[in-house]
């Protein structure tokens, strides 16, 4: 299925900053993006980041096992902006080079494991995750709790240049 | 403008579910089905501030074959609308008195 | 990169492959739209949706490119001259025509990732701009109209960027709320004025550079704010004065319920 992800080009610069940032112990930051959708008319999804939620310093946990681990507050405050306006919510993460970024096996596990529970407070609409590299963008969508994933196919930074970036099916 | 409770309620006793919705500043009143004079139903947006130099329209989710003149379609919310033309139904009326003016057309 | 790009290598090495990807939807067939899907075609873009409910009609060969005294006797849709042209240039384009009001229609460019409108109304243009904002997609307006005025004749038109997020045809008065309402009170009309090929294909190739650019950038230059105004009696097109007093960010479409399909539901999401 065809999924298109587009992203003005000034809030991505924006999640890129922030994920940047150095953290105290955190070897990488993450965020989450909040979402608009449109069903595609030939078939698959658009989806349209609106937002971006930046994790404070504080809702990190101190575990050198992961990359990154946060706290439940930081969930719950990105779940509570899911209902108050509509929103899908993308958790995102940049990996620190140029290319398609992949995700890591942890990447993989963790998602499937907390993306459905979105559904449990918002469940109209997809959630997921994604993965920034310095110059792409991949990603994941659920649509349903117990739906399979499907990977984001297409990006689109949308700016002057217009940056259009497409994955293999 | 905004749309008053009353107002709402007003047109729930014709169709059930109106909700207020707003797009470039402009507050519409959406009428999941409402009947319309062929006997037919139909979605309905009824917008009861200046329009167009209108000052109150009325937009179906079709057209009404026969009846109504110059017959326009737009885009609002992301879905196709039809309307007439049907000068200066007042804003100042009530809201179910407004939407039976603009119906009066397709009689 | 292909022997027939050479002569545009300038747009980079993987202009092919970009441009061979690129969907645009053109909304108007008609004068200047005509002109916009030639242009695309010969510069390689690879898919296309065209939309016009319209068949074509004698005072339409004045200036539909591609049409033909053979269409007319057929009263051929405007969309199937404007793919013919295409597939002319580029037989292997994929092409999605739509012979209705593209209000009707536009979930079909949802997946568009440039839009131009070529289109008479002032209304249908805000609107169009609207469905495509909604998708975050660059929209290319362009428009031309012969006036009359104290009984001499001006040829006038222009071309505008509606970049979501920056400034859209309302902040740069391409678009205003009075002809919205002058255009209303004939009943929509605005068809039949006076149109000729030669300012129509100016304008059509200054979008169609604008649209190159943005997806092969092959010059420095900003270009997420543009609005070029065209003066038919001078032979000018000119950067217009109103960019240096409009505001850099759009206030109008900031509202989270103008972005993305306000119905939607996953159900509408089928493979």
């Amino acid at each position: 299925m065809r999924v298109i992800f587009r992203i003005n080009r000034p809030l991505l610069e924006e999640v890129r900053r922030d994920l940047d940032r150095p953290h105290e112990f955190a070897f990488e930051r993450v965020g989450f993006l909040f979402c608009r959708f449109g069903a595609l008319r030939c078939g698959g999804l658009v989806v349209l980041a609106r937002d971006f939620m930046t994790v404070a310093d504080g809702d990190y946990i101190d575990d050198d096992r992961f990359g990154a681990v946060i706290g439940a507050g930081a969930f719950r405050r990105a779940l509570e902006r899911t209902l108050t306006d509509a929103l899908g919510i993308f958790h995102v993460h940049m990996h620190a080079h140029r290319g398609m970024p992949s995700p890591s096996q942890i990447d993989l596990r963790e998602t499937t494991r907390f993306v459905p529970d979105f559904f449990h407070v918002q469940g109209a609409l997809p959630h997921g995750a994604l993965i920034l590299s310095r110059d792409a963008i991949s990603g994941r969508v659920w649509l349903s709790e117990r739906a399979s994933p499907m990977s984001v196919t297409a990006t689109m930074v949308v700016g002057a240049p217009l940056v259009l970036g497409r994955t293999n099916l | 403008m905004s749309v008053t409770v009353d107002a709402l309620d007003e047109l729930a006793a014709v169709c059930a579910n109106a909700a207020a919705m707003e797009e470039g500043g402009l507050t519409y009143i959406y009428l999941p089905r409402i009947v319309l004079p062929d006997g037919g139903d139909a979605e309905a947006l009824l917008c009861l501030s200046g329009r167009d130099g209108y000052p109150t329209r009325l937009f179906l989710s079709r057209r009404v074959s026969g009846k109504g003149n110059n017959w326009s379609v737009h885009r609002i919310f992301d879905k196709a609308w039809h309307t007439w033309s049907w000068r200066d139904v007042p804003a100042d009326l009530r809201p179910i008195e407004v939407l039976s003016s603009h119906l009066g057309a397709l009689r | 990169m292909s022997e027939r790009s050479t002569r545009q290598s300038f747009l980079g090495e993987s202009s092919d492959a970009t441009l061979g990807a690129l969907r645009v939807g053109i909304v108007g067939l008609g004068g200047g739209g005509s002109h916009v899907a030639q242009q695309l075609a010969h510069v390689g873009v690879g898919n296309y949706v065209l939309v016009d409910p319209d068949r074509i009609e004698s005072s339409n060969l004045n200036r539909l490119v591609g049409g033909t005294v053979a269409d007319l006797k057929v009263r051929r849709w405007k969309t199937t001259i404007a793919a013919r042209q295409i597939r002319r240039v580029l037989p292997r384009a994929r092409i999605v025509e739509i012979k209705e009001e593209w209000q009707g229609a536009a979930e079909s460019f949802r997946d568009c990732d440039l839009v131009l409108g070529c289109l008479d109304s002032f209304a249908g243009r805000r609107e169009l701009e609207e469905a495509a904002r909604r998708f975050l997609i660059p929209y290319i307006d362009v428009g031309m109209d012969v006036i009359k005025a104290a009984g001499r004749y001006a040829i006038v038109g222009q071309i505008a960027l509606s970049m979501p997020g920056r400034p859209c045809l309302r902040c740069l008065g391409v678009v205003r709320d009075t002809d919205v309402a002058a255009e209303a009170q004939a009943y929509g009309a605005a068809g039949g004025k006076p149109q000729v090929v030669w300012p129509n294909g100016l304008l059509a190739s200054v979008a169609v550079g604008l649209a190159v650019q943005l997806v092969c950038p092959w010059h420095e230059g900003r270009n997420d704010m543009v609005l070029l105004e065209y003066d038919g009696n001078v032979n000018t097109v000119a950067v217009s004065s109103v960019l240096g007093d409009v505001a850099h960010d759009c206030p109008h479409f900031t509202e989270v319920a103008r972005l993305g399909d306000p119905w939607f539901s996953v159900a509408d999401v089928h493979s």
